[in-house]
């Protein structure tokens, strides 16, 4: 599931910078660019779809956390922090965005062969959790149309709760339309009407 | 077993106890010395002062003795010069002779000092004599009047001149040859008789009862410390502290009864001096010569110069009257002084007693307070240097550590290599925990507590450790029925119990670990005692535990017990060994006691 990601990292030591490109493919992973402070983080994301980033926190130009901010502005993606600090501050500042991972220096293969998979399974939970709340959000509204529809129903022709629903399902049917289209089309029709009404 | 109070290394109330000793021996030698300094000036002064009193006393007493004589000496004379008597000698008819008689008895009757009034004519025949009868004088009848030739007194006399006067040894009265019963200390004052024409004719003789002038001496010595003796010339007692040696002198069986033969010593001293004062025997003597002899003859100075081989011979006798304090008397004398003395030197060294405790406390709590802030100045210096140093130190670890890994991929399949690499992965790893246990013991501890069971973070800690144990068989038990829930950081509380357990899992295999929970003083306090029953600690371990960079492993930095110290103590607790203890015949090892305020933060 989380094999072959393509990452992005950003540290202001060559030598760390060169260590992403050499280690990551062996654990399975792609590196799509390995930037040398924030900017070049952002341009680099901004430019490609990333699966991952992983980054220092303290850079010249922009930091860690301040890309990783703009980052999941632009596409919400994982982020792993790698610092040498290890200061309250600083984890709380991280707390704030899609931040999966703290890692403090130094670390090695080992630590990174658990945490990028971790940190993606955690960020997919997020965002299927994110999807399954928007859709719960939908059926929500969806639920008040229909009844406000219903209500009209029964008002106009006269039928009782149970019989409004059902013509309105029959409709449904028929016309292989969902059901809350009916219920707009509805409501359409009588907002019309009311337009043309003395 | 387990219960009961923990016995503690309480080195710091140790060193309060020898700083207080060293104190309140110094401060009590001083006063020590100050009071005896005081109590031998104070028995000095006691001393003087008791000699004056005593020399004042002897002196009047002295003075008493003489003018007592004097007084007798002028009855005398004026018996012996009257009229009356003249007038007998010019004619002796029974009328002169009653006359003188009944002047006798008068003076007897009035004066009650005087056992026997004489008139004894030129033969030693009396010729009128009153006997003082214990207060009737009677006049004696012409036939029962007795010759007195051959008394000494009678002899002395007659060599007399006109206005001198013989004066006997004092003694007791002798009638008949034997000594008169109850017995009268006397003594016999005479004085020659002459008549108109300057013809001895006689003597006129008093015998003065001595007793009263003794009652008036010992009257007088009453209230005196001392006891008052008056001594004749051989060392006898006229007067003495004890009536039976009284007159010894006077008895043939009595003879060694003397002050001479008790206090020879002190005897040849009264002997070379008139007047003096010494001490011997303990005992202090005051004493003054009295010379009823020369005393009226003094008297009698104002009259025509007086010769006479007997009065000179008789100027000789003398009576010491001595002041004796004895020893037990003169330590009795200095007693309340010794006694105020050491009240107050008592209350001083109590006072002393709680001087010396502040100032040990205070000068154990400056040391102690001293010591802190030195070492609080050198953990913030160190935390200073750790803070810069950590980030660089990860930094530079990092390099590393890619480096290392980036040439693993390179090396091929050398196995030497790969070990070498190996080797230098282990340093690096060393590395990196040392900088991590040093960084953890040098930041500042900032608690953020939360409500935890101790019970069950022991528990869980406890399981962690077993997670990662390769040998298997460690026992672990939790004893006590104290409240363990606490208002404590849970990570800090957690890594201390971690650093213990750690501890106690390396010393043997399998490990038998004890925690066991109990209320302490003050009330809100838990303690947690944390046994086990491995080797347990040497003196040197016992001593170093606490101390940073100390270890006996060949792993780890020695900060452990560091750390959890200034953990425990950042939560207002504190940490330290108890003395281990046996339990059956199992030996015991180490024995941690954490005591730790249920809320303080």
């Amino acid at each position: 599931m989380s094999a072959g990601l393509k990452i992005a990292v950003a540290d202001d030591e060559a030598l760390i910078r060169r260590y992403f490109v050499d280690i990551l493919p062996d654990l399975g992973h792609q590196v799509l660019a390995a930037a040398a402070d924030g900017r070049q983080l952002v341009e680099a994301c901004t430019s490609m779809p990333v699966d991952l980033v992983i980054t220092d926190i303290r850079m010249p130009e922009m930091d860690g956390i301040e890309a990783a901010v703009e980052i999941c502005l632009q596409c919400p993606t994982p982020i792993i922090l790698v610092s040498g600090y290890h200061d309250e501050d600083l984890i709380q500042r991280a707390g704030q965005t899609h931040i999966m991972a703290y890692l403090v220096k130094p670390i090695e293969k080992a630590d990174l062969a658990t945490a990028i998979p971790l940190a993606r399974q955690r960020f997919e939970q997020i965002q299927q959790l994110e999807v399954e709340t928007g859709r719960l959000r939908q059926s929500l509204e969806d639920r008040k149309l229909i009844e406000k529809a219903k209500g009209l129903l029964m008002k106009g022709t006269g039928l009782g709760e149970e019989e409004a629903f059902r013509s309105m399902q029959t409709i449904s049917n028929n016309k292989n339309q969902k059901l809350v289209e009916i219920a707009r089309q509805i409501l359409a029709a009588e907002s019309t009407i009311d337009h043309f009404r003395p | 077993m387990f219960s009961g109070k923990p016995k503690l290394f309480d080195f710091p109330q140790r060193g309060v106890a020898v700083r207080f000793a060293l104190i309140f021996a110094a401060m009590l030698g001083i006063s020590a010395a100050v009071a005896a300094a005081l109590y031998l000036v104070e028995v000095r002064l006691q001393t003087a002062a008791l000699r004056n009193s005593q020399r004042q006393h002897v002196d009047a007493q002295a003075d008493f003795v003489a003018a007592d004589l004097k007084l007798v000496a002028s009855d005398l004379m004026i018996l012996a010069e009257g009229k009356t008597l003249a007038a007998l000698l010019a004619d002796r008819t029974s009328d002169s002779r009653s006359n003188l008689a009944e002047e006798f008895r008068l003076v007897a009757q009035q004066k009650r000092l005087y056992d026997q009034l004489r008139f004894l004519d030129d033969q030693g025949q009396e010729a009128v004599r009153v006997n003082f009868q214990g207060g009737e004088p009677l006049i004696v009848a012409e036939n029962n009047l007795q010759s007195k030739r051959d008394r000494y007194y009678f002899q002395q006399t007659s060599q007399l001149g006109k206005g001198e006067i013989y004066i006997s040894p004092f003694d007791l009265n002798v009638e008949n040859g034997q000594i008169e019963q109850p017995s009268k200390p006397t003594i016999r004052l005479a004085t020659p008789v002459f008549d108109s024409l300057g013809q001895r004719r006689g003597m006129v003789i008093i015998n003065y009862l001595g007793t009263n002038l003794l009652k008036q001496l010992e009257r007088a010595a009453a209230n005196q410390p001392g006891h008052i003796m008056l001594l004749n010339s051989d060392g006898f007692w006229l007067l003495g502290p004890e009536p039976q040696k009284q007159w010894a002198f006077m008895y043939s069986n009595r003879q060694e009864l003397s002050f001479a033969a008790e206090f020879p010593k002190a005897w040849a001293q009264l002997c070379i001096a008139d007047r003096g004062q010494f001490r011997s025997r303990g005992g202090q003597f005051t004493f003054s010569t009295v010379y009823p002899a020369r005393q009226l003859r003094d008297r009698s100075a104002t009259r025509p110069p007086v010769a006479g081989g007997a009065a000179a011979a008789d100027s000789d006798y003398a009576w010491k009257l001595v002041s004796y304090i004895p020893p037990d008397r003169m330590a009795a004398q200095t007693r309340p002084a010794l006694a105020n003395i050491l009240w107050l030197l008592g209350a001083v060294t109590l006072l002393l007693g709680g001087v010396s405790w502040f100032l040990a406390r205070s000068l154990v709590a400056q040391r102690e307070a001293r010591q802190r802030l030195i070492e609080q100045q050198r953990l913030a210096a160190i935390g200073a240097a750790m803070t810069a140093l950590s980030h660089e130190s990860r930094n530079a670890l990092q390099r590393s550590q890619s480096g290392l890994e980036m040439l693993a991929r390179r090396l091929g399949d050398n196995p030497q290599l790969h070990e070498l690499l190996a080797e230098i992965q282990d340093a690096q790893y060393h590395l990196r925990d040392l900088y991590e246990e040093v960084r953890d013991w040098a930041v500042p501890v900032q608690p953020r507590p939360e409500e935890v069971d101790l019970r069950q973070l022991a528990q869980s800690v406890w399981q962690q450790l077993q997670q990662q144990r390769t040998s298997p068989g460690d026992a672990f038990q939790l004893r006590g029925e104290a409240d363990t829930i606490c208002h404590v950081d849970r990570r800090m509380m957690g890594q201390v119990l971690r650093n213990l357990f750690e501890n106690a899992l390396a010393a043997a295999a399998p490990a038998e670990v004890t925690v066991e929970f109990q209320d302490a003083a003050p009330p809100g306090t838990l303690r947690l005692i944390i046994a086990d029953w491995g080797p347990g600690l040497d003196d040197e371990q016992r001593l170093r535990l606490f101390e940073p960079f100390y270890t006996t492993k060949t792993h780890g930095t020695g900060l452990g017990m560091a750390i959890s110290r200034r953990l425990v103590e950042a939560h207002g607790g504190r940490i330290f060994l108890a003395e281990s203890e046996s339990e059956g015949n199992r030996a015991a090892g180490a024995r941690v006691v954490i005591e730790l305020p249920r809320r303080s933060l």
